[in-house]
């Protein structure tokens, strides 16, 4: 074995072995570097003979390129080695809890509120805002009850003026709003109510309510079932049915308490009914041509119910470590 | 109502369980509450609908359960022996037959007054009444029995032997059973004997006539007094009985003499008395059954559900009507005198659908036309607002409507500070408000958001960001209280407290909650939100809301939209709460008038864009708005954006002086800029500056 082989030998199991790019530097300054061994060669070859020469040099070339080859790729594997070892030191800690933005939460009335408006517009009626204060004819009169009737008993009310209370039911809304329409139309609120009560676990003196009202040709008690269906299937799931019981609210004829069932009860959720024609007279639409319903639900039971709150007053004192949940 | 289910079955068989019965009931809109335990059995505990007179007496009861299920309604007859001598010198006047269409008297005399039986204690135990004497227990029974409210006067104690039956006279007084001592008015109707008031008429006997161990003659009435009188008199004497309960609601005028009958019977067999052959019936006009139209096409219109008419006769029928079938479109329906609640067609139909059972009907949709649905605006914006402040790291609060004086005083804020004509407004209190806690409207939401606050602050929460839309109440002095939605919120600490090696300096300051609105108004295309500062914003003489230096006014335009704030320290002292609570409150309406839905795209300039810093020095006096548009006029039509990026105030800056360095990009739209024509406006500007604003600059 000549000089030149012992070299490559040497050089080859050299980068083989070299652990690190400034150790496989070296090694290639060591050989192939301008004055590296390998390079060094050359020089000799004006002390050959002519003819061996050019196979020596071939020869020199020959080891050099193949050599710069083991170099390159055993660079490129210490790199992708040191990259790797790098990458690992600068790994996280990805158990560490994130940095959450502050974002906040809809208080879940708010939620139900929305979820309950969506419907109604979906089903095609138009939301109206109405005041909280209202005037006794609106809350009383133009819903047919009469004066002095004990229908009244149910309905005990904050006053602010002779004239004036805070609305018992969203339904005060129909009398102002009905007349500035021609049939068909569907109508619905939804808002603040508020009965003189006192308050404990299971009821306030405020409390929320959607209203809806729809006036049309041939409007039945079954499409008003029909619709509270749909509406309760929407909130509670396909499962949900809805239960009519015949019960009397003086704005509706025949009249009936709703309630849906849940997993292991019937919940109450509001009254409901065929518009009472005085009412329809009263702001002029014929009963014999148009018919029509109407609802109120009450709306603070349903996330109590679907969330598992168990006092009514925890939806008013917003205690952040509840509100943080929804 | 309590229904002993044996003293039921005087009327109907019960087949079945009495659950079975309960829920029948409860279906058909006799909500029965709960099925109690007494001596009898089992009695159903009925929550009565306003309008059911008829089922306030067993008798009613079981016609209804009769109807329902089909069984024979068994009406036992009355088995009076009126074998005594006719009265001649008892009287009966009726002077007010509007108020009292209907007048019975019966007499019995010699009666022994004692104990009631066994099984008559035993009924009236298991309906809630406790057993008084035998007399004034057969009034009570025959009550619940039938449904008519009697009353047993001691003949002798009568003067003259004469019941009147009249309106009040001024100043007339009258002790009732119960020992109330009730003034009279004039349109009150009492029962009278020749001299003074002896019973409230409907609502309960007088002390001085009621019936006691030495009574020996008696005076029983049985009458039918008009619902809205009893009603009115029970509230105006704040006297109410069980018999006032039935007489709102309505008793049966035809039923009136069987009552008198039946418990004139009871008591001639268990107080041992003679009934007089008299009967002293004043009916002048006689109340007829109601005709109703009914047509049996309109009751399926209105139920949407397929009754046939031989169904519909058959409920009907069933619950006492009387059906005459005129026509095969239209029937004449008679409903009887104890059913006042049944007036119009559509009363009927409720009766077909009641039988017929609404768990049979159908689920349908409304058909018809249908314009697209629509939510208001305000809800609109109100959903547009949350999404905003929720994105700024606040928590929606839901607050009260009603708040205390002390909540809404203890702040200052009696209207809230966005309301206009802040310095006349009111807030509105309520004229029977449940107790000083809940006494009036809240005339802005802040007092209900400081609440939240001092709740989780007393909990530990240090870090408070809740904002609420809601409705409010004012009213200028005389006027109607007005109703307005407004938008509040408040901050107090960090947002970032939860996080770990978050920035400490994040509390809460006043351009914090700028930002929010800033950021609010942008969302919501508000062109310029404008603060100016304010000192003051309550009504004179009230607690102040805000720090006098740390208060602005908010403008859109010429509409003063909102207020946002330091709370101001001696009122968060006297409230208990630490510094550094701002606040905010907008008006909903100004909001939605000033936002709008228009976007219209700008291209961003293909021409490189020139950018320089500037820092300014000045007296922090000035107001760093007049120093932008200083720089916003100066660069002129180049001016793309003009940006605070630093404030700085400290050494080496003399004392009161403030530095504040402004980002700008200038650009053209047709062209690059050179470097020498915008230092020729940004030199212009200095200049300005220096001799506007007394400006120097740094760097």
């Amino acid at each position: 074995m000549d000089q030149l082989s012992t070299l490559r030998e040497e050089a080859a199991t050299r980068i083989t072995a070299a652990g690190s790019l400034p150790e496989l530097e070296a090694v290639d300054v060591e050989y192939l570097g301008r004055k590296g061994s390998i390079s060094s060669l050359m020089r000799i070859i004006p002390t050959l003979a002519p003819e061996e020469r050019p196979a020596f040099g071939q020869r020199v070339n020959a080891v050099k390129n193949e050599l710069s080859a083991l170099l390159a790729e055993r660079r490129a594997a210490l790199y992708a080695q040191e990259t790797e070892r790098k990458l690992r030191a600068e790994a996280v800690d990805v158990t560490r809890p994130g940095r959450t933005p502050a974002v906040g939460r809809r208080h879940p009335l708010t939620q139900t509120f929305e979820k309950v408006s969506d419907i109604m517009v979906g089903l095609g009626f138009q939301q109206v805002d109405g005041p909280e204060v209202e005037d006794y004819a609106y809350n009383f009169a133009a819903l047919n009850f009469q004066e002095e009737h004990p229908a009244l008993d149910e309905q005990a009310s904050f006053y602010v003026t002779e004239n004036l209370l805070l609305r018992t039911q969203t339904t005060a809304l129909q009398g102002r709003v009905m007349p500035g329409l021609a049939p068909p139309f569907r109508v619905f609120t939804l808002g603040r109510c508020f009965r003189y009560e006192a308050v404990d676990a299971t009821h306030s003196h405020t409390f929320h309510q959607v209203d809806a009202f729809m006036v049309d040709r041939r409007v039945t008690l079954a499409d008003l079932k029909g619709t509270l269906a749909a509406m309760m299937r929407e909130l509670f799931g396909p499962e949900a049915t809805v239960r009519f019981r015949p019960d009397y609210f003086p704005f509706v004829e025949p009249g009936v308490e709703v309630a849906v069932k849940l997993p292991h009860r019937w919940m109450e959720i509001g009254g409901a009914g065929m518009i009472h024609p005085n009412v329809l007279r009263h702001v002029g639409i014929d009963p014999e041509e148009w018919s029509g319903y109407a609802f109120g639900l009450g709306l603070d039971r349903m996330p109590m119910v679907r969330h598992g709150i168990d006092d009514i007053r925890l939806l008013f004192e917003n205690d952040l470590r509840m509100l943080r949940q929804f | 109502m309590l229904i002993p289910v044996e003293w039921l079955k005087d009327y109907v068989q019960v087949s079945g369980s009495v659950e079975d019965l309960a829920d029948r009931l409860t279906l058909t809109g006799n909500e029965i509450e709960e099925i109690r335990e007494s001596e009898t059995g089992p009695v159903l505990d009925l929550k009565l609908t306003p309008n059911r007179a008829d089922m306030l007496s067993i008798r009613g009861a079981g016609r209804e359960v009769a109807a329902l299920t089909g069984q024979e309604f068994r009406d036992p007859g009355i088995a009076l022996h009126a074998s005594g001598p006719e009265e001649t010198g008892v009287y009966v006047d009726v002077e007010a037959p509007d108020l009292c269409p209907r007048y019975v008297a019966r007499i019995i005399r010699g009666v022994k007054i004692g104990p009631s039986p066994e099984w008559l204690r035993r009924r009236l135990e298991a309906v809630g009444l406790r057993s008084i004497s035998n007399v004034v227990d057969i009034t009570n029974y025959v009550m619940f029995e039938l449904g008519q409210p009697l009353h047993a006067f001691d003949l002798d104690l009568l003067d003259e032997n004469r019941i009147v039956v009249r309106r009040a006279r001024a100043g007339e007084t009258i002790t009732a059973i119960d020992g109330t001592e009730a003034k009279l008015e004039p349109q009150m109707l009492v029962i009278a004997d020749a001299s003074r008031p002896v019973a409230i008429a409907g609502v309960m006997g007088g002390q001085d006539t009621e019936v006691s161990d030495r009574t020996v003659n008696i005076l029983l009435e049985s009458a039918y007094f008009n619902p809205t009188s009893v009603r009115r008199t029970a509230k105006r004497t704040g006297v109410s009985s069980p018999s006032s309960y039935r007489f709102e609601r309505g008793v049966d005028p035809n039923g009136v003499l069987r009552a008198a009958d039946r418990a004139a019977q009871l008591i001639a067999e268990l107080a041992g008395g003679t009934v007089s052959k008299t009967v002293l019936d004043v009916y002048p006009t006689p109340i007829e059954p109601r005709e109703i139209r009914f047509r049996p096409e309109r009751c399926r219109a209105l139920l949407g559900v397929e009754v046939s008419d031989a169904d519909a006769e058959t409920f009907l029928t069933r619950l006492g009507m009387r059906v005459q079938r005129d026509s095969p479109e239209a029937w004449t329906v008679q409903a009887p005198t104890f059913r006042p609640d049944l007036a119009i067609e559509e009363d009927i139909i409720e009766e077909v659908g009641r039988l017929y059972g609404y768990d049979r009907l159908p689920e349908t949709m409304p058909g018809g036309v249908t314009s697209p649905g629509k939510r208001s605006a305000l809800e609109n914006l109100v959903r547009q607002v949350r999404e905003q402040l929720l994105a700024q790291g606040m928590y929606e609060a839901v607050t009260n409507t009603l708040v205390s004086r002390t909540q809404v005083e203890g702040l200052g804020v009696e209207v809230s500070p966005v309301w206009p004509g802040v310095e006349t407004a009111e807030a509105v209190p309520l004229r029977n408000p449940l107790s000083e806690e809940f006494s009036m409207l809240r005339p802005s939401l802040l007092p209900g958001l400081i609440a939240g606050v001092q709740h989780n602050l007393r909990r530990g929460i240090s870090d408070v960001y809740l904002f609420e839309a809601g409705w409010a109440h004012s009213r200028l002095a005389g006027e109607a209280p007005q109703d307005r939605l407004l938008i509040a919120g408040v901050m107090v600490g960090s947002r970032w407290s939860g996080v770990w090696n978050a920035d400490r300096q994040s509390a809460a300051d006043f351009y914090t909650a700028k930002g929010a609105l800033e950021a609010l108004a942008r969302a919501l295309g508000i062109g310029e939100l404008r603060a100016e500062r304010v000192e003051r914003t309550g009504r004179e003489g009230a607690v102040p809301t805000f720090h006098p230096g740390r208060c602005a006014w908010l403008y859109a335009g010429a509409d003063r939209i909102g207020v946002v704030g330091e709370l101001h320290p001696a009122t968060a002292d006297s409230l208990d709460l630490p510094r550094g609570v701002y606040l905010f409150e907008l008006d909903g309406e100004l909001l939605l008038r000033h936002s709008s839905g228009e976007r219209r795209y700008e291209s961003p300039s293909r021409f490189p864009r020139a950018l320089r810093d500037l820092a300014v020095v000045v007296d922090q006096t000035v107001p760093s708005a007049q120093i932008e548009q200083i720089l916003r006029e100066s660069v002129g039509e180049w001016a793309r954006t003009v940006r605070l990026f630093d404030v700085y105030a400290g050494k080496p800056l003399p004392e009161g002086k403030v530095s504040l360095a402004y980002a700008l990009e200038l650009g053209a739209e047709d062209r690059t800029l050179q470097d020498a024509e915008v230092d020729a406006r940004l030199e212009n500007a200095r200049e300005r500056l220096r001799t506007e604003v007394a400006a120097e600059f740094r760097g």
